[in-house]
């Protein structure tokens, strides 16, 4: 048979191909014919790692006439399959917005700087002598505390592990801290306390094998497509498998809910003390897996929720200065402790059913079930949430399902590298490489030992994290500081109080590196044209610690340069005699007057690697700045942190050839089960399961309490106000079409509210109305429909739209743990306009 | 004119007793069903002259009742002019060997 075909047939073809051949559909012969069609097998394809969520998502993407012109799902990927989620077609557009920046834009007046100038184009010197003027008067007159960096879990691994070098080891100031403090901080705080090493020991196969899936505030129909299609097909194939979401209002993944739970917030910590309750009094504990893997131990209470000190619920606090510490305990203390979480008490608090609690407790008590806990922004952004953290793991630690196919406590995550950049380089204000921490002297002397640094160059002292630092900002104790790829402007929480006048105080200076011109850019005083994604080599870590690699595959508009190459080209601004003491040098005078891009980045590790070992295929523009291959020299060097220490990477140009390989990779195998003697290689001889980050093997579980939330509804403020996102907002072109304006609200996205409350208020849908808390209102309209169904007395207001700026009104309480923001819930008001 | 031409195609996972009721809504979104299997899942393709449209359109079939998750698989976009087949610079339509 012979077919004939216009290329837009063809197109549709291959298009329809590769979805059938992704959802394991049978291909017609039609379409198998276009394998060899020339006019569409002209693009280059390549492999990229998704950018836009956690999940690490591989794509090929086509370029032709160095343009990106087409994506489709990795077939080889095992993360997705060939799928691709509704976010994925931005990938192709995201990087040719009309408002891209294309170079440096600085506020001026009468031709010099002036903070309340207006943005003109300067050259990169221009840029970079100001910038270097102001960090260095900073530098002299307040040391590494008066400056800092935000930076994000969208850095590639060796621009978030640069960007942690020159400030830990150059600037010596720990004050660097990534967005994923908004985001993953109560999750790796849980993990260092049960386990004792970061990031989750199960991986995505745990989708084929579980038999229950619990999600924990979790929408992931919505923000984890991908994840949710596994889930879905397991749920469907199998018909027996039993799948609950709990939230405190109804969204997207409840069609799918065999066990569908709204309960109160921040009622989830005596939810889950009710759980471990359930399975202790039915007598379901594993108690062999108790006896060798199992410690217990009662948590400080009443620490506090991480506000500023002068505030009355800080100065109540007991034990906020001690708020992560602990003491052992007897199995029968912590019994003798849940059991006043009986299910009558905790269905009165939380608001859920008492056979609903029941149904959900037997999936975790049963035997036989396989259960995967899933949880993201709900767990972690909460003023208790590394608690949360820790007593979803106490679950699977009583029961024993943990660590092995299908029995999966997973802490997804929402950014692509927030595991493999912000997490595992040390970009957080008190950690290093590999889960190395700062208050640690070993740690800083491994530190200084693999970047062949004098003794105490890295300092002691924990940096501001992200709430911290906009603080200092207004409080005028940070004065030069540097914002990477993140929009922290619209993220960050009580933006009116806080963040806002910290970037406009005149004592500071503020440099915001970004691709467009966000909210932050327009707080700045220096803007940074940045390239993006596949405009660089690049390198993320997903949520499963697979690591992935990327090669450049086109060009970066104008002038916009890498995050990395401004990061170290800055560095060359800098000697050593002009930001380290005295007594370094004169211990090490070979270190004398040399700058810091030689100290850092010149130093026979970082530039070992010659322009020759660089692909042909693909260009690669820092290394052809630099003179050498900078991302292998810097991912190399990184590399010795973790090798031989339970963080094994495998050697840099092995990513290149595969789809992502899971830490640790050890004798080039990767590790999908950790702590699991059947997969990971770091397990004592002789145990079957070895929890081997803390000591004798032995993971904690924690007695911890329900404890009220830092703010809740009163007759003043009689509505919680949640925050989160909705499926449209990352496509509704706010990554491509924003011109924010920080002062005028334009009504645009909406208060999902009851409907009954909605009439109690006399609104109608689509009424205006101004949602107003103790620290700031915004301008709204109401939507009482819709699949965001919210309980009464609740309100949900998505964050994501730079036209209505909810951190106005959200409160900067943090978890006095892991300082991570509680976006999920504090008081409002509502008036009509 | 448009200026640029969007191919994209994807699968949406429908409750398998809905099947009929999702293809029937899909249908009349203006898209073009090619597959569809007993499982639940159908191939769909949309042909379009934007992003924002193409996005739409995915939401959209998101939210859809009875569909429990649509995910894109492919998707080109280039130049109307490169592409339009009325213009003349598009080749000949070629011969394809099965």
């Amino acid at each position: 048979m012979t077919v004939k075909m216009t290329r837009r047939e063809a197109l549709k073809a291959k298009a329809v191909a590769a979805a059938s051949a992704a959802a394991g559909i049978s291909t017609g012969a039609e379409a198998q014919n276009l394998v060899t069609d020339r006019e569409i097998t002209e693009l280059k394809w390549s492999k990229a790692p998704c950018r836009f969520c956690g999940t690490g998502c591989s794509v090929m993407v086509g370029t032709k006439s160095g343009r990106v012109v087409a994506t489709h799902g990795d077939a080889k990927a095992p993360v997705n399959r060939g799928l691709n989620c509704v976010k994925g077609y931005f990938l192709s557009k995201i990087m040719y917005g009309g408002d891209r920046l294309t170079q440096p834009l600085l506020r001026k007046r009468d031709g010099e700087f002036h903070k309340d100038g207006e943005f003109e184009p300067v050259s990169w010197d221009e840029a970079f002598d100001i910038m270097a003027e102001k960090f260095k008067a900073t530098l002299t007159e307040k040391g590494p505390d008066g400056v800092g960096m935000f930076g994000s879990g969208q850095w590639t691994v060796w621009e978030g592990y640069a960007a942690a070098k020159l400030f830990k080891a150059g600037f010596r100031s720990n004050n660097i801290d990534p967005n994923a403090r908004h985001c993953m901080a109560s999750a790796v705080a849980g993990f260092m306390r049960t386990f004792g090493i970061d990031e989750p020991m199960g991986c995505y196969d745990d989708f084929e094998h579980a038999d229950a899936f619990v999600l924990w505030g979790s929408n992931m129909a919505e923000m984890h497509p991908i994840l949710w299609t596994r889930l879905t097909d397991r749920r469907l194939s199998y018909p027996d498998t039993q799948v609950a979401v709990l939230s405190t209002y109804e969204h997207r993944s409840f069609d799918l809910a065999d066990i569908p739970i709204v309960f109160t917030p921040h009622t989830d910590l005596a939810i889950l003390n009710y759980i471990a309750n359930y399975i202790i009094q039915s007598g379901r504990v594993n108690e062999e897996f108790l006896r060798e893997n199992v410690r217990f131990q009662r948590g400080r209470t009443d620490i506090g929720y991480g506000l500023r000190p002068d505030h009355p619920l800080e100065v109540a606090s007991v034990n906020s200065a001690e708020a992560n510490e602990s003491d052992e305990i007897s199995f029968d203390n912590y019994a003798a402790f849940v059991a006043d979480y009986d299910v009558d008490t905790v269905s009165e608090l939380s608001g859920v059913s008492k056979s609903k609690l029941e149904a959900l407790a037997e999936l975790y008590a049963d035997p036989d079930k396989k259960v995967m806990s899933l949880w993201t922004m709900g767990f972690n952004q909460h003023v208790r949430g590394v608690w949360c953290n820790n007593l979803v793991y106490n679950l699977h630690l009583l029961t024993g399902k943990i660590a092995t196919p299908g029995n999966s406590p997973f802490s997804l995550t929402g950014q692509p590298s927030a595991c493999g950049t912000a997490r595992e380089v040390g970009t957080f204000a008190h950690r290093l490489p590999a889960d190395l921490v700062v208050t640690d002297p070993e740690h800083r002397a491994t530190a200084e030992q693999i970047w062949k640094l004098p003794a105490g160059t890295v300092p002691e002292k924990v940096g501001a994290h992200a709430v911290l630092q906009n603080r200092h900002l207004k409080d005028g104790i940070i004065n030069a500081y540097w914002v990477q790829v993140n929009n922290n402007m619209q993220a960050a929480p009580n933006m009116m109080e806080e963040t806002l006048p910290g970037y406009r105080n005149p004592e500071n200076f503020i440099v915001v590196s970004d691709a467009y011109p966000t909210v932050t850019c327009e707080a700045a005083d220096l803007i940074l044209p940045t390239a993006m994604w596949v405009e660089k080599e690049g390198a993320y870590g997903n949520a499963e610690r697979r690591t992935q690699f990327w090669h450049q595959l086109v060009d970066a508009p104008g002038e916009s340069r890498s995050d990395l190459w401004q990061l170290m080209e800055f560095s060359k601004r800098f000697t050593t005699d002009e930001v380290w003491p005295e007594e370094i040098l004169a211990e090490n005078p070979d270190y004398r007057g040399r700058t810091l891009y030689e100290v850092l980045f010149e130093n026979g590790q970082v530039n070992a690697y010659p322009l020759e070992d660089i692909d042909d295929d693909y260009a690669n523009d820092e290394a052809q700045h630099f003179g050498f291959y900078v991302q292998k020299g810097l991912f190399e060097e990184y590399a010795r942190f973790g090798r031989d220490h339970g963080h094994d990477l495998a050697p840099f140009d092995t990513y290149h050839d595969v789809r992502g390989l899971r830490w640790p990779v050890v004798d080039g195998q990767e590790t999908p089960w950790r702590y699991n003697a059947d997969y990971d290689p770091y397990v004592s001889e002789g145990r079957k399961i070895d929890f081997y980050g803390k000591p004798g093997g032995r993971a904690n579980i924690f007695e911890l309490p329900y404890e009220p939330p830092a703010e809740a509804p009163d007759d003043e403020y009689p509505f919680w106000l949640s925050t989160g996102r909705v499926l449209e907002h990352w496509h509704s072109g706010s990554m491509t079409q924003r011109v924010p304006e920080l002062h005028k609200a334009v009504p645009n996205a909406l208060v999902y509210m009851h409907p009954l409350d909605a009439r109690e208020m006399g609104f109608n849908r689509g009424s205006e109305i101004r949602v107003i808390s103790r620290r700031g209102a915004i301008r709204s309209r109401v939507e009482t429909a819709g699949r965001n169904r919210v309980p009464r007395g609740l309100v949900f207001v998505p964050w994501f739209d730079a036209t209505q700026l909810i951190n106005k009104v959200t409160l900067d309480a943090t978890d006095p743990i892991s300082k991570q923001t509680d976006f999920k819930k504090c008081a409002v008001r509502l008036e009509a306009v | 004119m448009p200026r640029e031409v969007h191919i994209a195609s994807m699968i949406v996972h429908a409750r398998p007793e809905r099947l009929t009721e999702v293809s029937r809504k899909i249908s009349e979104m203006g898209l073009e069903i090619h597959q569809t299997n007993p499982d639940g899942k159908l191939i769909v393709t949309q042909e379009t002259h934007s992003t924002g449209a193409l996005g739409e359109t995915l939401t959209a079939l998101q939210l859809l009742d009875g569909v429990l998750a649509a995910t894109m698989v492919f998707h080109h976009y280039e130049p109307a002019e490169e592409f339009s087949e009325a213009s003349g610079s598009e080749p000949e339509p070629r011969e394809v060997q099965p």
